[in-house]
């Protein structure tokens, strides 16, 4: 089971490094070297069109119910990038169980707020948005294995489903920095599980929101 | 007035989240776990250390999944009795097998003003519930005595290894008898999942009834698991398997053991 993990790791190490965005400028070179007028559209659609899969953003969280540690990547969307789409690879430590695992995170956010604060801070009060997380580990299932009788265990242990809030600053970079990269992003986010949510439901006396939700502390490198 | 406005923005994110750095988490599987751990040695020590006289008073509850509430009101309820010298939870702390479902019921029994054991059921050994179960109780298979009567207590969860693990395990059994053969009167023995069950290994159910036999004085065998209240004979003979139901119907049992005899008595709360 240990060297299965070990392997994940590494093939999701590689595959975050193949698709980091470049930086915008590189293309932009391309297009002002080629010659005529009409490779050149053709360049400059294509580039735009190849813009559009390369990711706006470079994600790093660190704990958030998707791992200790996790990295991935965001294409934003819509006025202000308000909306965004992220996937992020990550780890969870050993600590007593018996292998470290890796996991993968889809998630979707939206940001419906800008507030300026200065021609260098945006602040993005509230963001919300869910997340799915699998555990990439043999041991956990999507669907009872077939050992138990039918319906046993009505759950997933694989797959979790989260909901979230958080707030977000965002640290425009000097112009001269800009063509490179446009912006740094903290963010923070409280985030709950289906687990979670279930117990609170039905055991409002004892737990409490606290319990409920887990903290997630992450930077964004915004191209 | 703008700088004055950041420095309140960066106050406020702040104070956020170092009030809320102990609520970083990292997954509901990461089987981080704080706070008290090795609690079945722990609690051991406190039940073998207790002076005990003619009659052994003990509460048995079960099935606490994700029943917080119902748990909370049953330790209230049992810490009212001090007749009762320890508890027996049969199991099935957890529902999802999550680290924090340990902790909670960990931190909720910790309210007991006597000492407790859990046995391990078969949804603490989902996901990674078995290491925390291990990390924050101890082992799967263990006994301990309270004055001249011997708690045998069994990971019958059979089915959660595919049959791969020694559930019951004969071994220990074997290993248990020989050290406690002379030294007991009365025997109880307490596990999660009963023989019969789609949990237990039928195959040995037979030896495992017989087994249980020899030890000195066996007087019953509890279990949890079916989350009703049950009360059989199930090979026909003089040892009964007594279900104890889920914490849900808000019920315990408390029983005494006196002169070689046992008697229980259902308590709703």
């Amino acid at each position: 089971m240990k060297e299965w993990d070990f392997k994940h790791i590494i093939a999701f190490a590689l595959l975050l490094l193949a698709i980091i965005p470049q930086p915008a400028s590189a293309m932009d070179t391309t297009e002002k070297k080629s010659g005529s007028k009409a490779h050149k559209t053709i360049k400059a659609d294509r580039g735009k069109w190849y813009r559009a899969l390369v990711p706006k953003s470079i994600v790093a969280q660190y704990a958030g119910n998707i791992g200790a540690v996790s990295a991935g990547v965001e294409w934003s969307y819509g006025k202000n990038g308000r909306w965004g789409t992220s996937i992020l690879f990550g780890c969870i430590p050993r600590y007593y169980s018996s292998c470290s695992k890796a996991t993968t995170t889809l998630k979707q956010r939206f940001t419906p707020y800008t507030i300026d604060i200065n021609e260098h801070i945006v602040f993005k009060p509230f963001e919300c948005g869910l997340f799915l997380n699998t555990i990439m580990n043999g041991e956990f299932w999507v669907k009872a294995p077939s050992k138990y009788p039918d319906g046993y265990y009505g759950f997933a242990t694989r797959v979790r489903t989260n909901i979230y809030i958080g707030q977000r600053l965002d640290l425009l970079l000097p112009e001269k920095y800009s063509e490179q990269i446009k912006s740094l992003s903290l963010y923070y986010e409280l985030s709950t599980c289906d687990f979670h949510i279930v117990s609170y439901a039905t055991n409002s006396k004892y737990l409490d929101l606290g319990d409920l939700f887990c903290l997630g502390l992450g930077m964004k490198v915004n191209f | 007035m703008k700088t004055s406005r950041i420095k309140l923005l960066y106050l406020i994110i702040t104070l956020i989240i170092l009030s809320g750095c102990d609520m970083l988490g990292y997954h509901p599987y990461d089987c981080k776990i704080e706070g008290e751990t090795g609690l079945t040695l722990k609690n051991i020590e406190k039940i073998e250390a207790k002076e005990y006289g003619d009659t052994l008073r003990f509460a048995v509850i079960s099935d606490t999944q994700r029943w917080y509430d119902d748990l909370n009101d049953a330790v209230r309820a049992i810490n009212s009795h001090s007749e009762i010298s320890f508890v027996i939870n049969c199991g099935d702390l957890s529902d999802f097998g999550a680290t924090d479902e340990f902790m909670w019921q960990r931190d909720i029994m910790q309210r007991l003003k006597m000492p407790y054991i859990c046995i391990i059921g078969n949804h603490d050994m989902i996901g990674t519930g078995e290491s925390a179960y291990k990390e924050i109780f101890g082992s799967l298979n263990f006994t301990f005595k309270g004055g001249r009567t011997l708690f045998v207590c069994l990971n019958t969860n059979a089915l959660e290894e595919k049959y791969m693990d020694e559930a019951p395990d004969f071994k220990f059994l074997q290993d248990a008898l020989d050290m406690h053969r002379d030294d007991v009167d009365n025997t109880f023995v307490v596990i999660h999942a009963q023989p019969g069950s789609e949990q237990f290994n039928n195959n040995v159910k037979e030896q495992f009834h017989n087994f249980i036999q020899k030890f000195p004085g066996l007087q019953c065998c509890l279990s949890g698991h079916g989350h009703t209240y049950r009360d059989e004979a199930l090979f026909n003979d003089s040892i009964h398997y007594i279900m104890c139901p889920c914490i849900h119907k808000r019920e315990f049992f408390i029983f005494t053991a006196a002169n070689g005899n046992y008697s229980y008595e259902r308590v709703g709360f």
